[in-house]
């Protein structure tokens, strides 16, 4: 059977994101898992496999680095783990992957967990210099993950209608939100004066156009659509959920059909994923979105790419206050990973915990009124794989 | 014999510098002895001339002390994989032995040849040092000039020398080295020069009254130290150096500069340098000028600077390499070759999709960019996209010390990316068409 309307998620759970240095990486992944567990009601014993999501372990000392450390942190012998990985989008793969095992009727009770552990380094011994040093000797150098997104910034900024205001202002408005968020790593308000002042990591882009570098864990729980009748227990259903990918890593730079000014990558995700839910008119049929907004650029071309507004209108989207709290299509009301957080693992399971906690009605203060549907984004790469999922009420 | 030179061209980084008597040529830090070359040699206008069967590279500031640089600059340059290639890396006389022998390969049938010397200032122990490349292509008919190898001198006499390790040249006492070094040897192959040659070369305006058997061809002397050679060349009756207070001494290049500057007139061009001498006879044909005057014209532009930054910290920038992949992507890397496919170029060359390889073009417009200040590897790095004049697209950095726009036009320049794990990894940046 297929994924879409058939499978279901009954419980989820997501640690604090931020810099902890008290907390390792196995005690994230099972605060997570067990709290998804927990929320699902089932015991560990009842759930037959586990995917996980691990980005970057060669930030934490390999951890992750295969899903025996989910075996490792729950003692989960001797069921299947399977470690996934495709960069931003590596959390929301877990979910997918999960939720085939179930469509395909293998597994009945899975689990897909996320985690990152990115800060037991300094920021600037993270990521970055990580990659720096590891990506392609020639065709990468000189590229960072603010510098590849900057030069979509740079293009939109010179083609459309566009200020670098209109760029603080996702990271104003995000923050904002971040404040009902009680998991986000910031909860301060921020001015547009602010991230203007901030100093630039690649331009445009500055300190505060960027994601942070976040520890933290996400899990949700999924079973079928009839078992979770069964359990009669409160459930979001996967209406929809699809990874599309388009390049390689480095070779996307390169191709003319990138036009560093949207990512087509979305577009194809969201089109299927869309078609599996039906959903023929994203901004009147959606509720809410997460989206990937790893950079204040990125939110603004996801509208675009997401079918809530025209190409080049994002800027004009966000300044009506549309995606804003109280708007007709907010976004990334959790602070997004802006706020948030984004331990890379971690995140796509984290948005869809955040969608699926809008349609069950239980996202507290940041809960949107009525919600019956939303959709959770991630990217991943240089804009060369991205995963649309949509989330609904039963 | 007598070869003839076909093409001549200079490459001189664009900044230059003040120095106690003129200025110097400067280049940034990601150019090195290879990318110069490989720019002069691209410089070479080579239109209706044939490919080179050989390669002669002239340093002694090669990246490589050993295992080699001229295989890079042929990479890099396309000039085919059939070829020979060799370096000498002894002495600034090398440029000039590098086409005696380009000569005597000629000879035996194996031109034409091109000679290239490069040269990048030490930061230590060469105040009076340029940086620079100089490239020629030599043949038998039809050329700029004809270039006679005269004679040469071999004794052991150090003026200048490194041991292995050494980043900076030893130097002995200056006054043995101007006094004694470059005068001694210039001046027994000058006298060589007179008594094998009695006639060498057509007459010239500049000689000194007795230089006697030259017959009037202008003496140049290219010595150890820009002011040696300058002393041995006015006692010899030469002109003086009009290139070394414009570009500083180009170590093995500069006897390259000397000759591509003397194509107004016939000249005897001697080397000099670490006991080794060496003597070209230079005879102008009629084109010779014309590429003279293009070339003192490159000398003399530029544009002055006060300082050219010092290379970046790179704290904890280390990057990964391999030789295996260096070798298998080096059509990528070096020559920029992708695959053609429905008339377009796609690079990098997808894995698996036979086709004809074909060189990306040189030249393109900016798509896109960014400043980047958290690249390790640099203080800022200014990466940009460009859409290239072939209808690809290319993604890289912009040479140290250039910044381009959106919509300026950019060309593709050989530049040093990094030496992660010990190799030199070479690649193209972007900067600005002037």
């Amino acid at each position: 059977m297929p994924i879409a309307g058939e499978v279901a998620i009954i419980g989820s759970a997501a640690t604090r994101f931020g810099v902890m240095h008290d907390r390792g990486y196995l005690e994230l992944l099972a605060e997570a898992a067990r709290g998804a567990m927990a929320d699902a009601g089932v015991e560990q014993d009842d759930v037959q496999a586990a995917w996980l999501g691990t980005a970057e372990p060669i930030i934490a000392a390999l951890l992750g680095d295969a899903g025996t450390a989910v075996t490792e942190a729950l003692d989960f012998a001797p069921r299947p783990v399977t470690r996934v990985s495709t960069f931003c989008c590596t959390g929301m793969e877990a979910v997918r992957a999960g939720a085939m095992a179930i469509a395909a009727g293998e597994h009945d009770l899975v689990l897909a967990v996320g985690a990152e552990k990115m800060r037991d380094v300094p920021p600037r011994g993270s990521l970055v210099a990580r990659t720096a040093n590891l990506t392609h000797p020639t065709l990468a150098k000189g590229r960072t993950a603010p510098g590849q997104f900057a030069l979509l910034a740079n293009r939109y900024l010179h083609q459309y209608d566009c200020t670098v205001e209109d760029l603080a202002g996702v990271a104003v408005k995000n923050h904002a939100n971040a404040a009902h968020n009680p998991i986000a790593q910031y909860s301060d308000p921020l001015t547009v004066e602010q991230v203007l002042r901030a100093p630039r990591v690649a331009e445009p882009l500055g300190l505060l156009d960027c994601t942070p570098t976040t520890d933290g864990a996400a899990a949700v729980v999924m079973t079928s659509v009839s078992r979770a009748r069964e359990l009669g227990r409160p459930y979001a259903v996967i209406e929809g959920i699809a990874l599309a990918v388009v390049d390689g890593y480095y070779a996307g730079f390169f191709h003319d059909d990138n036009d560093y000014l949207s990512f087509r990558v979305t577009r194809e995700a969201a089109a299927v994923a869309y078609r599996q839910a039906g959903i023929t008119a994203p901004r009147e049929q959606l509720d809410v979105v997460e989206c990937h907004d790893c950079f204040t650029i990125t939110e603004l071309v996801n509208y675009e790419d997401l079918g809530l507004c025209g190409r080049g209108e994002g800027a004009a989207m966000l300044r009506s206050g549309a995606t804003s709290a109280g708007g007709d299509i907010p976004v990334n009301l959790s602070g997004g990973l802006q706020a948030c957080g984004h331990p890379v693992g971690a995140t796509g399971v984290r948005v869809i915990k955040e969608i699926a906690d809008q349609v069950l009605g239980r996202a507290g203060e940041r809960q949107v009124a009525g919600a019956r549907r939303g959709a959770a984004h991630t990217l991943g790469g240089p804009g060369v794989a991205s995963c649309v999922a949509v989330i609904g009420a039963p | 014999m007598t070869c003839e030179l076909l093409a001549g061209a200079v490459a001189l980084p664009s900044d230059r510098v003040s120095t106690r008597g003129g200025r110097r040529c400067a280049a940034q830090y990601d150019d090195d002895a290879v990318t110069l070359a490989v720019q002069a040699v691209l410089a070479l206008n080579r239109e209706g001339l044939p490919a080179p069967a050989g390669l002669l590279f002239a340093s002694v500031t090669p990246p490589y002390e050993e295992g080699g640089s001229a295989q890079v600059i042929a990479e890099m340059a396309g000039l085919g994989d059939d070829l020979f290639c060799a370096e000498l890396c002894t002495t600034p006389r090398d440029g000039l032995a590098a086409v005696r022998l380009a000569d005597g390969l000629i000879a035996a049938g194996g031109g034409p040849v091109l000679v290239c010397a490069a040269h990048v200032r030490r930061p230590e122990g060469e105040r009076e040092a340029g940086d620079g490349a100089v490239a020629l292509l030599l043949g038998e008919n039809g050329g700029l000039a004809a270039l006679t190898p005269g004679p040469a001198h071999a004794e052991e006499l150090r003026d200048r020398w490194r041991l292995p390790g050494d980043l900076v040249p030893r130097e002995t006492d200056v006054s043995f080295t101007d006094e004694l070094g470059a005068s001694r040897v210039a001046g027994i192959v000058a006298g060589a020069v007179r008594e094998r040659s009695p006639q060498p070369v057509s007459a010239g305006a500049s000689a000194a009254p007795d230089a006697g058997p030259l017959l009037g061809a202008a003496v140049l002397v290219v010595g150890p130290s820009a002011r040696s050679g300058g002393r041995v060349e006015r006692a010899l009756g030469g002109p003086g150096d009009p290139a070394f207070f414009r570009t500083g001494a180009l170590g093995a290049a500069h006897p390259l500069l000397r000759l591509l500057l003397s194509l107004q007139a016939p000249a005897v061009l001697i080397a000099a340098s670490g006991g080794l001498g060496e003597a070209l006879l230079v005879e102008p044909l009629p084109d010779g000028a014309e590429l003279a005057a293009a070339i003192a014209r490159e000398v003399a532009g530029g544009r002055d600077v006060e300082t050219v930054p010092a290379p970046p910290a790179q704290l904890g920038f280390d990057p990964y390499s391999s030789a295996p992949r260096a070798w298998r992507e080096r059509g990528q890397d070096l020559r920029l070759e992708g695959v053609l496919r429905d008339g377009r170029v796609l690079y990098p060359p997808p894995a698996g999709i036979e086709g004809e390889r074909r060189a990306l073009a040189r030249r393109g417009r900016v798509l896109t960019l960014t400043r980047d200040h958290v690249y390790p590897g640099a203080d800022t790095v200014e990466m940009a996209v460009v859409d290239l004049d072939d209808g690809s697209r290319f993604y890289a950095q912009v040479a140290a010390g250039e910044h381009v726009e959106i919509g300026q036009e950019v060309r593709l320049v050989p530049r040093r990316l990094h030496a992660g794990g010990g190799i030199v990894q070479y690649y193209w940046k972007l900067a600005p068409c002037r």
